[in-house]
């Protein structure tokens, strides 16, 4: 796969930045967590996940969590690494053929000695802009 | 598993694993990460280890799965350092609170994620519900 070099951006208290959107599909899903009970799980597997009362096999919510902290590191850098903590509540199910985009708000933005501390509202969207996981984030960069 | 058997701050799980560049390439192209970070880096060093891979190998998956049900709720995790593809994580979870709120059981399970040299990378607050108290 292609990779891309991505500039710390300039940001201030109020910008929106918006990931980009992610197809889910089940291959994606099961890739994700194959390796999770020995490959037949809720995120993999139509009779478990039936078995547990749900539609079907739903995507695990690190995946978005993984598109919430992809799109602050493209925006903040590898510094965010040190020290930044996410923080986030998984609101509703993601289904294969979902599309889901991360979002970040910066809320605060303080300056420290050398660098600034900044405060973020996070969230994913799916393709009918329900929130599907929100939380916060902050670090020094 | 039940609610009634957790012990708050009972040790539940210990983990090693090591971050191989299969696993690195698999989760580059699942979760459609292009950042340079994960594939750069210097011949001495290696490129960064997605930290995504390194939570979700890192839990304690199999203690969670002992009950009926469980379904990801809430996720916290302090970033502490980057460490590189390569490098052997060692893993120590324990319980690190339960409760009940509306009718839905919570259990939260803590752990912290060490390099092979000591160093420390995450911190994980990771919480699943286990269904309702009346099923």
């Amino acid at each position: 796969m292609a990779s891309r070099k991505f500039e710390v951006k300039a940001t201030k208290e109020g910008d929106k930045i918006s990931g980009k959107p992610k197809k889910i599909t089940l291959d994606r899903m099961r890739r994700f967590s194959g390796h999770l009970d020995g490959g037949r799980n809720i995120h993999t597997n139509e009779k478990m996940a039936n078995e547990a009362g749900l539609p079907g096999p739903i995507a695990q919510g690190m995946m978005s969590y993984g598109y919430i902290l992809e799109t602050i590191l493209t925006t903040f850098g590898d510094k965010w690494l040190k020290g930044g903590e996410l923080n986030v509540s998984f609101l509703h199910y993601v289904l294969p053929g979902d599309t889901v985009t991360a979002k970040i708000l910066v809320r605060r933005k303080e300056a420290t000695d050398s660098a600034s501390k900044i405060t973020l509202e996070v969230w994913c969207e799916n393709q009918r802009k329900e929130k599907i996981v929100a939380g916060t984030a902050t670090g020094i960069v | 598993m039940t609610y009634e058997e957790v012990i708050v701050g009972q040790e539940i799980d210990y983990r090693e694993f090591q971050i191989t560049p299969e696993m690195q390439r698999n989760y580059l192209e699942v979760l459609q990460d292009e950042n340079s970070l994960y594939v750069g880096g210097d011949s001495s060093t290696g490129p960064i280890a997605h930290p995504v891979l390194i939570l979700n190998h890192a839990f304690p998956a199999e203690w969670i799965g002992s009950f009926k049900k469980h379904i990801h709720a809430k996720n916290y995790v302090q970033f502490l350092n980057p460490t590189r593809v390569g490098k052997k994580i060692v893993v120590r979870s324990k319980v690190y609170e339960k409760y009940i709120r509306r009718g839905k059981i919570y259990v939260t399970t803590e752990f912290t994620c060490v390099d092979e040299d000591g160093l420390e990378v995450a911190f994980c607050r990771w919480t699943e519900t286990h269904g309702t108290v009346d099923e």
